[in-house]
C-alpha cells in the first residue's frame, strides 16, 4: 500500500512539467555554471604566447608543461602573430623557442635558448618568467645529471654507443622524477589566514559544485514536499488515510514517493560532478548525501504540515534555502560574515555536509539519519492529530 | 445500525455537538439538516471515525466507533464535501488507486456501475478536464469501491447544476433500493425531499429533530407552510 501510494506520488509530480525540468534543470544550472566559473577563471590568467622554432619533443614537453599551469593562458603562434600579440597587449609575455633548443639543453647550454618578449602592459611577467625558466630548467638538469653519470660510470664500464644511450636515458628518467608532485627548486609552505580562524588548504580548496548541489537538492525537495498543503486543500489528507487504513501508511507512502525522486536527482547531480572531476565519491560523502536527503524530506515534511497555503510555502522555501545558503557559503564565503553569522552558519545543514564532505567521516551521516527518524516520528503524529 | 449515546463534540472551548441521542435504522436514508456551523459535518465525521467524539458513544451494528476503527471503516463510504480526487489523475487511474487502497476488485468489474452512472466513456479523462456533475459522480463511487453497508455524505451535490444534481440524486435513489444506509447533509430542501426517508435536523449542535420524512410533514401541516421547503426552514429556523 506505502508503494502504491508513492508511485502515485511520482507520478503526479511527474505530471506537471516543472517536476520534469526539476529533474533535469539542477545538473544543467550547474553545468552551466561550472563553464561561467571556468570561462571567468579563463580572464584572470595570464596570457602567454609561445613561439616554437624547434618543434622537438623538448620543445613541446616545455610549451605543454607552461600550459598546464593554472595560472597562465597559453597559445602557440607564429612569430609574426606573436609579436602583434604582444605589441598590440593580447598577451602579456611572448616566448620563442628557438631551432636548437633541444640540442642545448642536453649540453647544458641553456642561456638564450629562448628569446623573452614582454608587453608594455606585462605586470606579471617575473611570475610567468619563472615558471618557463623552472620547465627549462627541469630539461636542463635532467641533461646535466644524464651527462654526469654517463661522464663518470660510462668511462669506468666501457659503454658502447647502444649502453651509453640506455643509461643516459635511465639516469635522465630518474632526474625527471624528482620533479614530481612538485618541483625541486621549492619548499613547503605553511598555509596561513589572514583571519584569526585557522583553515586547512584542503578545505580552502574545496570546489563550489558540492555547495550549489546541496542548494539545488534542497530546493527541489522543498518544492517537491508541498504535496500535504495541496492534499489538505482538495480533500486527500482525510480522503486517502481513510481508504488506506491508516494515516502513517498515506504519509510514509508519500514521503517515499518524494524521496525516491530526491535520490534520482541525488544520483543525477552526484553523477555529473564525480564525471566533471568536482566530486570525489567514497563511502562516507554517499552516505552524508543520502542523511542531506533524507533529512531534506523530513524538515520539509513538519514544515509543510505547519504551513496552510501555497503562498506561505513559497516563502517558507526561499527563506530556508536562500537563508541556509547564504550563512553556509555557497554564494561568497562564510569567512566574509559576522563572527555571530559564522557561529550560526554552524548549524546548518550544508556545513555538516561540507565538514562531513573534508572529513571523510559517517559521524554526521549517522546524526542526520537519526534527527530525520525523529523528524518523521513527529510530522506523522502531528498530521494524524490533525487529518 | 447506527446509534449515538450522549454524543458531544468541543473545540476547544465550543461545544459544537451537545449531547445528541438518536438511532438510525438499516437501509434508512437520512437527510442531515442544519444551518451552516450547525455542526452537520462535524456529526457526519465522527459516524464516519475521521474524527473523534469528545464524549458519548457511537455505535454502529453493535461496534464501539472508538474501539472498532478499522472494522467500521471497511463498513463505510465517506464522500467529502471537496471533491477528493487527483485531478492531474484520470478517473480510471483515480479509481485504480483507491480499489488499491482498498483492497477492493479491480476497476473493470466496476465497469457496470460506471455505466450506469453514465461515466464510462470519460473514465481515460483527467479528473480536471471533467464536468462538475461527473467530477461529484467520480467522488461518489470512489466511496462504494470497497462496497460499504453505509454511505456518508456531506453535501455532495454542491456546485453543480439542477439536470446533474437530479442524475445524482437519482443514483443515489437505486444505492438506497440496493439497502444502502445513507447519512446525506444538503441545504436542497427539494433534494431532501426527493430522497430521503426521515431526517435529523441541528441548530447550533443540539438535535432539535429526528423523524421521518411523514413526521416533518405533519409539522408543516400545523406551522401552515407551503412546501416541504419552508417546513424545514421553519423547523431549522
Amino acid at each position: 500500500m506505502v508503494w502504491t501510494i508513492a508511485f502515485t506520488r511520482i507520478k503526479l509530480l511527474l505530471k506537471s512539467p516543472w517536476s520534469w525540468v526539476g529533474l533535469v534543470i539542477p545538473v544543467l544550472l550547474l553545468g552551466l555554471f561550472d563553464l561561467s566559473v571556468e570561462k571567468t577563471a579563463n580572464h584572470t590568467k595570464v596570457p602567454v604566447v609561445i613561439v616554437d622554432h624547434d618543434s622537438t619533443k623538448y620543445s613541446k614537453t616545455v610549451i605543454e608543461r607552461v600550459s598546464s599551469n593554472p595560472a597562465l593562458s597559453v597559445t602557440t603562434a607564429t612569430e609574426e602573430e606573436a609579436r602583434n600579440a604582444i605589441e598590440t597587449q593580447k598577451a602579456d609575455v611572448g616566448f620563442l623557442i628557438s631551432e636548437g633548443f633541444m640540442e642545448n639543453i642536453q649540453k647544458n647550454e641553456e642561456d638564450e635558448t629562448v628569446t623573452l618578449w614582454l608587453s608594455t602592459g606585462s605586470l606579471s611577467h617575473g611570475l610567468v618568467r619563472e615558471i618557463f625558466a623552472s620547465e627549462v630548467k627541469r630539461l636542463s638538469s635532467n641533461s646535466y645529471g644524464a651527462n654526469t653519470v654517463l661522464k663518470t660510470y660510462g668511462k669506468r664500464e666501457q659503454l658502447n654507443q647502444k649502453e651509453q644511450k640506455s643509461v643516459w636515458k635511465e639516469a635522465w628518467i630518474f632526474s625527471d622524477q624528482h620533479w614530481d608532485p612538485v618541483p625541486l627548486m621549492t619548499i613547503d609552505y605553511k598555509v596561513g589566514t589572514t583571519r584569526e580562524k585557522a583553515q586547512t588548504a584542503d578545505a580552502a580548496g574545496t570546489s563550489i559544485y558540492v555547495p550549489g548541489m546541496l542548494l539545488l537538492l534542497m530546493l527541489f525537495t522543498f518544492l517537491w514536499n508541498s504535496w500535504p498543503i495541496k492534499d489538505r486543500d482538495c480533500g486527500m489528507r482525510s480522503r486517502v488515510p481513510y481508504s488506506a487504513g491508516k494515516l502513517s501508511v498515506y504519509w510514509a507512502g508519500n514521503a517515499l514517493g518524494v524521496l525516491l525522486l530526491q535520490l534520482e536527482l541525488l544520483i543525477l547531480l552526484a553523477g555529473f560532478g564525480w564525471w566533471r572531476g568536482e566530486l570525489l565519491l567514497s563511502g562516507s560523502t554517499m552516505a552524508v548525501f543520502i542523511g542531506y536527503v533524507l533529512f531534506l524530506n523530513a524538515i520539509s515534511l513538519l514544515f509543510a504540515y505547519f504551513v496552510h497555503s501555497h503562498r506561505t510555502w513559497q516563502s517558507v522555501t526561499l527563506f530556508v534555502v536562500l537563508g541556509t545558503s547564504l550563512l553556509s557559503g555557497t554564494f561568497f564565503p562564510s569567512d566574509e560574515l559576522s563572527i555571530f553569522l559564522q557561529k550560526t552558519a554552524q548549524w546548518t545543514p550544508q556545513n555538516w555536509v561540507m565538514s562531513a564532505v573534508n572529513q571523510g567521516t559517517f559521524l554526521i551521516s549517522i546524526l542526520l539519519i537519526g534527527i530525520s527518524v525523529v523528524l518523521y516520528g513527529i510530522s506523522t503524529i502531528k498530521a494524524g492529530d490533525n487529518a | 445500525m447506527i446509534a449515538a449515546e450522549n454524543l458531544s463534540k468541543k473545540f476547544g472551548k465550543k461545544e459544537v455537538l451537545k449531547e445528541m441521542n438518536f438511532f438510525i435504522e438499516k437501509g434508512e436514508t437520512v437527510g442531515v439538516v442544519g444551518q451552516n456551523g450547525a455542526g452537520k459535518s462535524t456529526l457526519l465525521k465522527i459516524i464516519a471515525t475521521i474524527m473523534r467524539e469528545t464524549s458519548g458513544t457511537v455505535q454502529i451494528s453493535g461496534m464501539d466507533a472508538k474501539k472498532e476503527t478499522k472494522k467500521i471503516r471497511e463498513r463505510i463510504g465517506y464522500v467529502p464535501q471537496e471533491i477528493a480526487l487527483y485531478h492531474e489523475l484520470t478517473a480510471r487511474e483515480n479509481l485504480r488507486f483507491f480499489a488499491k487502497l482498498a483492497k477492493s476488485s479491480s476497476v473493470e468489474s466496476w465497469m457496470k456501475r460506471c455505466e450506469e452512472w453514465r461515466l464510462a466513456e470519460h473514465l481515460d479523462k483527467k479528473v480536471k478536464h471533467l464536468s462538475g456533475g461527473n467530477q461529484r459522480k467520480l467522488n461518489i463511487l470512489i466511496a462504494l469501491l470497497h462496497d460499504p453497508d453505509i454511505l456518508i455524505l456531506d453535501e455532495p451535490t454542491v456546485g453543480i447544476d439542477i439536470s446533474a444534481k437530479q442524475e445524482i440524486v437519482n443514483d443515489l435513489r437505486q444505492l438506497a433500493s440496493e439497502g444502502k444506509t445513507i447519512l446525506y447533509s444538503s441545504h436542497d430542501a427539494q433534494e431532501l425531499e426527493s430522497l430521503c426517508t426521515s431526517f435529523l435536523i441541528i441548530k447550533e449542535g443540539e438535535l432539535l429533530f429526528y423523524g421521518s420524512k411523514q413526521k416533518v410533514r405533519q409539522f408543516g401541516s400545523i406551522t401552515h407552510s407551503k412546501n416541504f421547503a419552508e417546513t424545514l426552514g421553519a423547523i431549522v429556523g
